[in-house]
C-alpha cells in the first residue's frame, strides 16, 4: 500500500501537464506573496511603516467592558496633546492614506453632502481631501504610544457596534429561522468575549498571511485538479490499465490506493500554500500578535485555513478523479471539473438565496475551500477548537466521497480496454 | 489445476468477438494461434479478468474466478498485447511498483525483481527510465513483469513481439523452463515460436476455436493436404487464387517452387510434402486471406 502510494505521488510529479501547472503556481504564489510582504514591510502599502515605531515592538492591549471606559478617556487626553503632532508638510506628505485619526480628520461624507449641496464647487473638495493628505499627523516618537490607545479602542467599539446592530436587527426581524439562532449564537459569544476581555495587538504578519491565503486558493485548486487530473485518464492512455486490473490488489483497492494518493497530494499542497502564504509575511511583519479577533486566535485561525483547504481539495479531487475514470482525453476531464467546481460558485450569487440552499451551496467543492464565509458569518460561530462547525463539512464529504468513490470503482472497471 | 472456460461469448455491440468458446487448460504450453482480429486478446483479457463477458463462465477447479477474485489474480501473470507502461518510471521502480500492486512488498520484492530482470537479460538497464528502451526491451520488461509473482496462471498475448532472434530463443527456453506446473496461455501468429514449445494449440478463427489439440494431431489434419509443385511465373497468379499457398521458393526445374494446402492435388507433378505447422495454418486461414482481401 505505502509503496503503492509512493509510485502513484511520483507518477503525478513526473506528469508534465502537472509539474508545469506546480511550476507556475509556486512562482507565481512565492512571487505574490513575497512582494506583497515586503511592500508592507517598507511601507508602501498599508497603514504604517514598521521602521515608523521606531523599531518598538507593539505592546499587547487587554480591553474588557470593565476597562473600556479608562482607556477611551486616555485617548481622548492623547489626541488632545499638541505636542504629538506632526507639522512638517514635506514629512506628513510621506504618511499619505494614514488612517490614524490626526488632530483635523475631516468628515468626508460631510464634504460630499457639501458639494451636493451646492454649496462648495468640486475644485474646493478636492482641495479639502489634498489638504486632509497633508494634515498633520502623529509625529514618529508618539506613534507607538498613540497606537496602543487608538487600536484597542477602535477595535472595541467597531465589534460591540457590530453586536448592537445585530442585536436591533434580530430583534426588529424576529423570524427565529437557523439563519438568524446561529447569528445570535455568535453575537451571545462575542459579547461574552467582550466583556471578559480580549487581547488586542499588532499582528501584520498573520492577518496578512492570511489574506494572501484568500487570494491564492483558486491557485491551490487549480493546483489539484491539474494534478490529478490524470489519475485514471493518464493510466488509459498509457493503456497500463489492463495491466492494473489484473494484478492481485484489483480495481477496488486500486482505486481506493488513488484516492489515498490524492488525499496526500491534497495534504501537501495545502501545507505548501499554506507555508508560502505565512512565512513570508510572518518573517518580514513578525510573529508577534494573536487573538485579535474575538473569537478565535491566530493559530486557531490557520489550522481553520488548512482543515477548510483540505477539505475542499479532497471533496474537488474526488470529483475529478471520477471524471479522470470516465474519460480518455484531459481535456474532457478539465472541462468536466472545472464545470462542476465553477456552477455552484457561480450559483452562490443569485439574489435572495435561503439559507439552506446556502449552506448546501457552500458546502460544495469548490465553494468549501473559501472556508470562513459560511462557517463563521453565515453559519455557526463558536471556538474552533469546539469541533462542531467541522460536523457538516466532514459528514457531507464522507457521504459525498464514498459515493463518488463506488463511482469511479465502477466506470474505472468498465472502462474499455484499449490495448 | 484445470482452468475450464465454457460457453464464453463476448460481443462488442452487434460484432462477436468471441463466440460460444469452450475449452479445458491444464498445466503446460497452449498455444492461441488465428489471424488479425480473430479474438485471441478478447478471449485473453477475459481470461485474465479484465474484461468482462457476455454470456459464460470460467472457473479454476471448480471455482468461479469472479468469486475466487483476488485469490485468483493472486496466482495470475498476465502480459496484455502493446503492453504499456510509464514512460518516466525507472525499470527497477517499475517492477517494485508492480511488484507492491501484485502484493509483494519489502526484500522479497527487491529481489524478486532483480531475478526477473535477469532472467530477461535487462540486469544492465534496471536504472534507466523506461521510454529510453528499445521495443523488445519493453517488451522482455513486459515479461519481467508477468512472472514476477511466479504466477500458476501466466497469460501472454504476443510475447515476442519486436524481439530478435536471440532473445526469442531465450524466451522460448524460458517458457519451456516454466511451463512444467503452470498453465501458460500463449497468442501469436508467429507459427515458428511455438511449433517446439507448445503442448496444446488451439486455433481461433471468427471468434470460434476451429481446431483444437497437439502439434502432431494438427499436423495430422494436414497430413496428405500439403504440395509442393514446381510451375512457370506467369502461373503463379492463377495458383493464388485457386488454392492456399504458403511458401514460394526458387525452382531448379521451373521457375518458382511453391507449397500448396489443398484438399485435392493441386497437378500431376504435385509431390506430397512433409506438413509443418505453417501448413495447418494457411489450410485454416488461407481463405480467410482471400475473402479479406476481396472485401
Ligand atoms: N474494444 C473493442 N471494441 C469493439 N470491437 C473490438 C474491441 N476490441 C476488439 N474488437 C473486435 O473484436 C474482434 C477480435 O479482436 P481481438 O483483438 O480479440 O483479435 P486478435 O485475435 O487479438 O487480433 P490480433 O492478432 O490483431 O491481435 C476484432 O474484430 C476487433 O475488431
Ligand atoms: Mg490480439
Amino acid at each position: 500500500m505505502k509503496t503503492v502510494i509512493k509510485y502513484e505521488l511520483i507518477k503525478i510529479f513526473n506528469s508534465r501537464l502537472a509539474s508545469v501547472v506546480l511550476l507556475i503556481a509556486f512562482v507565481i504564489s512565492v512571487g505574490v506573496s513575497g512582494f506583497n510582504a515586503i511592500q508592507y514591510k517598507t511601507g508602501e502599502k498599508g497603514y504604517y511603516k514598521i521602521n515608523d515605531m521606531n523599531g518598538n515592538q507593539f505592546p499587547d492591549v487587554f480591553v474588557s467592558a470593565e476597562n473600556i471606559d479608562t482607556l477611551v478617556s486616555q485617548l481622548n487626553e492623547f489626541e488632545s496633546r499638541e505636542e504629538i503632532y506632526e507639522t512638517d508638510a514635506g514629512i506628513v506628505n510621506t504618511y499619505v492614506g494614514i488612517t490614524f485619526k490626526g488632530k483635523y480628520d475631516i468628515d468626508k461624507s460631510a464634504l460630499l453632502r457639501a458639494v451636493s449641496n451646492g454649496e462648495i464647487t468640486n475644485a474646493e473638495y478636492h482641495k479639502a481631501l489634498s489638504d486632509y493628505q497633508s494634515a498633520p499627523c502623529i509625529k514618529k516618537e508618539y506613534l507607538a504610544d498613540y497606537f496602543e490607545l487608538y487600536y484597542p479602542v477602535s477595535c472595541y467599539s467597531s465589534i460591540s457596534n457590530n453586536i448592537e446592530s445585530t442585536l436591533q436587527w434580530l430583534i426588529e426581524d424576529d423570524l427565529g429561522n437557523l439563519y438568524e439562532t446561529s447569528k445570535l449564537a455568535k453575537v451571545i459569544r462575542e459579547e461574552q468575549a467582550l466583556n471578559k476581555g480580549v487581547v488586542f495587538t499588532y499582528d501584520y504578519g498573520w492577518s496578512l498571511g492570511e489574506e494572501m491565503l484568500s487570494y491564492l486558493v483558486p491557485l491551490y485548486l487549480i493546483v489539484v485538479v491539474f494534478g490529478l487530473c490524470n489519475m485514471f485518464s493518464g493510466e488509459y492512455s498509457l493503456g497500463t490499465d489492463s495491466l492494473v486490473k489484473s494484478t492481485f490488489r484489483g480495481r477496488k483497492k486500486f482505486v481506493l490506493m488513488k484516492y489515498s494518493t490524492a488525499i496526500i497530494y491534497c495534504f501537501i499542497c495545502s501545507v505548501a500554500i499554506i507555508v508560502i502564504c505565512y512565512l513570508p509575511s510572518l518573517v518580514l511583519l513578525g510573529f508577534s500578535g494573536y487573538n485579535v479577533g474575538t473569537v478565535y486566535t491566530n493559530i486557531e485561525m490557520l489550522l481553520l485555513k488548512f482543515v477548510s483547504l483540505l477539505i475542499g481539495g479532497i471533496s474537488i479531487s474526488t470529483v475529478v478523479m471520477f471524471f479522470s475514470s470516465l474519460f480518455n482525453k484531459l481535456i474532457y476531464v478539465l472541462f468536466a471539473s472545472v464545470i462542476t467546481a465553477v456552477i455552484p460558485y457561480i450559483l452562490l450569487y443569485i439574489p435572495n438565496l435561503d439559507f439552506t440552499s446556502q449552506i448546501i451551496l457552500h458546502l460544495l467543492p469548490f465553494n468549501l475551500s473559501f472556508d470562513s464565509y459560511w462557517l463563521f458569518d453565515n453559519y455557526i460561530s463558536i471556538d474552533i477548537i469546539e469541533i462542531f462547525c467541522f460536523i457538516p463539512a466532514v459528514v457531507f464529504n464522507v457521504i459525498s466521497s464514498v459515493t463518488v468513490y463506488f463511482m469511479t470503482v465502477k466506470s474505472f472497471s468498465k472502462h474499455r480496454i484499449m490495448n | 489445476m484445470e482452468l475450464k472456460i465454457s460457453n464464453i461469448t463476448k460481443k462488442y455491440g452487434d460484432k462477436i468477438a468471441v463466440d460460444n468458446v469452450n475449452v479445458t487448460l491444464e498445466n503446460g504450453v497452449c498455444a492461441l494461434l488465428g489471424a488479425n482480429g480473430s479474438g485471441k486478446t478478447t478471449l485473453m483479457r477475459m481470461i485474465a479478468g479484465v474484461l468482462g463477458n457476455t454470456k459464460g463462465s470460467i472457473s479454476l477447479d471448480g471455482r468461479n474466478i469472479e468469486i475466487l477474485d483476488s485469490a485468483y489474480r493472486n496466482v495470475l501473470g498476465y502480459l496484455p498485447q502493446n503492453f504499456g507502461c510509464y514512460k518516466d518510471f525507472k525499470v527497477k521502480d517499475f517492477l517494485l511498483y508492480m511488484c507492491a500492486l501484485k502484493g509483494l512488498d519489502g526484500k522479497f520484492a527487491k529481489k524478486r525483481c532483480e531475478e526477473m530482470l535477469l532472467k530477461v537479460g535487462l540486469e544492465n538497464v534496471s536504472n534507466k527510465k523506461i521510454g529510453a528502451l528499445s521495443g523488445g526491451m519493453k517488451q522482455r520488461l513486459g515479461i519481467a513483469q508477468a512472472l514476477l509473482n511466479d504466477p500458476t496462471i501466466l497469460i501472454l498475448d504476443e510475447p515476442t513481439a519486436g524481439l530478435d532472434p536471440k532473445e526469442r530463443i531465450r524466451f522460448r527456453n524460458l517458457i519451456c523452463e516454466l511451463s512444467k506446473d503452470r498453465i501458460i496461455i500463449y497468442a501469436t501468429h508467429i507459427v515458428s515460436d511455438i511449433s517446439y514449445i507448445a503442448d496444446r494449440v488451439l486455433l481461433m478463427k471468427a471468434g470460434r476455436i476451429v481446431a483444437d489439440g497437439s502439434t502432431e494431431e494438427l499436423l495430422n489434419i494436414v497430413k496428405g493436404k500439403v504440395w509442393s509443385v514446381d510451375i512457370m511465373r506467369n502461373e503463379l497468379e492463377s495458383y493464388q487464387n485457386k488454392y492456399s499457398v504458403g511458401a514460394i521458393s526458387d525452382s531448379k526445374i521451373k521457375d518458382v517452387n511453391v507449397r500448396i494446402v489443398s484438399d485435392v492435388k493441386p497437378d500431376e507433378k504435385a509431390i506430397e510434402a512433409l506438413p509443418d505447422l505453417d501448413d495447418v495454418y494457411l489450410y485454416y486461414f488461407g481463405e480467410v486471406a482471400e475473402v479479406e482481401n476481396s472485401n
